[in-house]
């Protein structure tokens, strides 16, 4: 595909052709999640762009290395995920789930801030929390950071009700995504719902902690499914506007049956 | 035809309330322990817990409220034979899978925990049991995460468990959600004093 080809909305059959065949070389994609196990079998050859832990002490953020330790497994599982979707992306780890849950919001901003200051183009969030007004403006200041940063946030949600919300899936500019039981190489779209893009997320065969390996199903494991394809379309279409991916992956979504 | 939303608005000289009632919950929470919060699931709550647990083909599930300086989950009810060996249980938060959940607040199943070396077997080992599948999800009311409610499937049941779906965690999501409300209508009824049950 030409490059100038690539600075306009793309034709489908380029958008398809980016899904099929981008791999996500030159984007870099943020884990926000437990840390990554590097030492794993399944990630044999990877190396992060980053690996970072931040924690809180009720006053004071904490920032150091990551270690290449994960601390529950699940984000071994989310980072091999987006490198079966995206084999070229650049994975980083930004571990904030081991936090106490008091100050869990204040740690997850900052896992935000990090990976945008270090020049991620996708951050996966693999978590939620419940939708209450009173937590909105946590969330939605890295939202919106992200989203004026052309940072694209994938977020997980287990939408159990529509009427239930959920921070950061609820946002707008966030993809949202739900598992369910289908193959991996499809995902499919669902317009005027908050919780748009259903991908495989029932048995999935993960890594886990200590050289080990699981089959998991959660809505955590759907999300890295589409922020590895969004590193796909990225690659192929390095010019693409970020405000473009959102409505691209709707296009270019499995039709259901 | 016209059709119209059924809803209240908002009402301006009670918005300010509605913050002091979610503050006075909160204060009123944390001044409890989580075997004392147990008492706010009710007969209903509870049975259609039991329900739920049976419907997605569970042996049995327990409920877990973290105490105040969220360092431990701690088992407040649980729907088995053996439950009385169960309660009280501490899980320390930073371990085991209903840690995971209640960090991440998401839901979430596992079909073979025997073979999984990340599980933290120690409650099984007390209570000599061995959990083969499992379902996690968060467990919230009076307005933030509380807790969470697992169900499992045991080694030692008569062999008809072939382990959860997305389906049965949905339901049992669904059904912890309106436990939820369940228990926020009688907190509000309590404290503003419309409760109509003693």
């Amino acid at each position: 595909m030409s490059r100038e080809l690539s600075k306009s909305w793309p034709s489908y059959e380029d958008a398809c052709a980016a899904l099929r065949y981008g791999d996500g070389t030159g984007v870099k994609v943020a884990v926000i999640d437990s840390g990554i196990e590097v030492s794993h079998p399944a990630l044999a050859g990877m190396s992060l762009a980053d690996d970072v832990a931040i924690s809180c002490d009720g006053v004071h953020l904490r920032i150091e290395e990551g270690g290449g330790h994960d601390v529950y497994g699940h984000g071994t599982a989310v980072a091999s995920l987006v490198r079966q979707m995206a084999p070229g992306a650049q994975i980083g780890s930004f571990r904030a789930l081991d936090s106490s849950n008091l100050s869990r919001s204040f740690v997850i901003a900052e896992c935000v801030n990090q990976a945008i200051a270090r020049g991620y183009q996708v951050i996966n969030c693999s978590f939620g929390c419940r939708g209450l007004p009173r937590y909105v403006m946590d969330y939605k200041d890295w939202v919106d950071q992200a989203y004026l940063a052309g940072v694209q946030i994938v977020a997980a949600c287990s939408n159990i009700d529509a009427s239930i919300r959920e921070w950061p899936a609820y946002f707008p500019s966030v993809v949202s995504v739900r598992g369910i039981d289908c193959p991996t190489d499809i995902y499919h779209f669902r317009p005027e719902q908050m919780v748009s893009f259903l991908a495989r997320g029932e048995r999935v065969e993960v890594p886990w902690l200590d050289g080990t390996t699981k089959t998991e199903t959660g809505s955590s494991y759907a999300a890295p499914l589409m922020a590895g394809r969004i590193a796909r379309i990225c690659s192929a279409l390095p010019d693409l506007p970020p405000a473009a991916i959102k409505p691209l992956l709707a296009v270019l979504a499995t039709k259901e049956g | 035809m016209i059709s119209a939303r059924c809803k209240p608005l908002r009402h301006p000289g009670l918005t300010q309330a509605g913050g002091e009632v979610e503050q006075f919950l909160e204060t009123w929470i944390r001044s409890n322990s989580p075997r004392d919060l147990v008492g706010l699931l009710d007969p209903i709550s509870m049975e259609l817990l039991r329900d739920a647990f049976e419907r997605v083909g569970g042996c049995e599930g327990t409920v877990w409220i973290a105490d105040s300086e969220e360092t431990h989950l701690v088992a407040v009810y649980n729907s088995g034979v053996d439950a009385e060996s169960l309660l009280g249980f501490q899980q320390p938060i930073g371990s085991g899978i209903i840690s995971m959940v209640y960090a991440q607040q998401q839901p979430y199943c596992e079909n073979d925990i025997l073979a999984s070396r990340g599980h933290d077997d120690t409650l099984d080992r007390k209570i000599a049991k061995n959990t083969r599948a499992m379902i996690v999800v968060p467990f919230y009311f009076a307005f933030a995460l509380r807790g969470v409610i697992s169900c499992v499937q045991l080694k030692e049941s008569d062999g008809s468990a072939h382990g959860f779906t997305s389906a049965d965690v949905q339901q049992l999501a669904r059904v912890g959600n309106v436990v939820e409300r369940l228990i926020n209508e009688n907190l509000l009824s309590s404290i503003l004093g419309l409760a109509d049950v003693a």
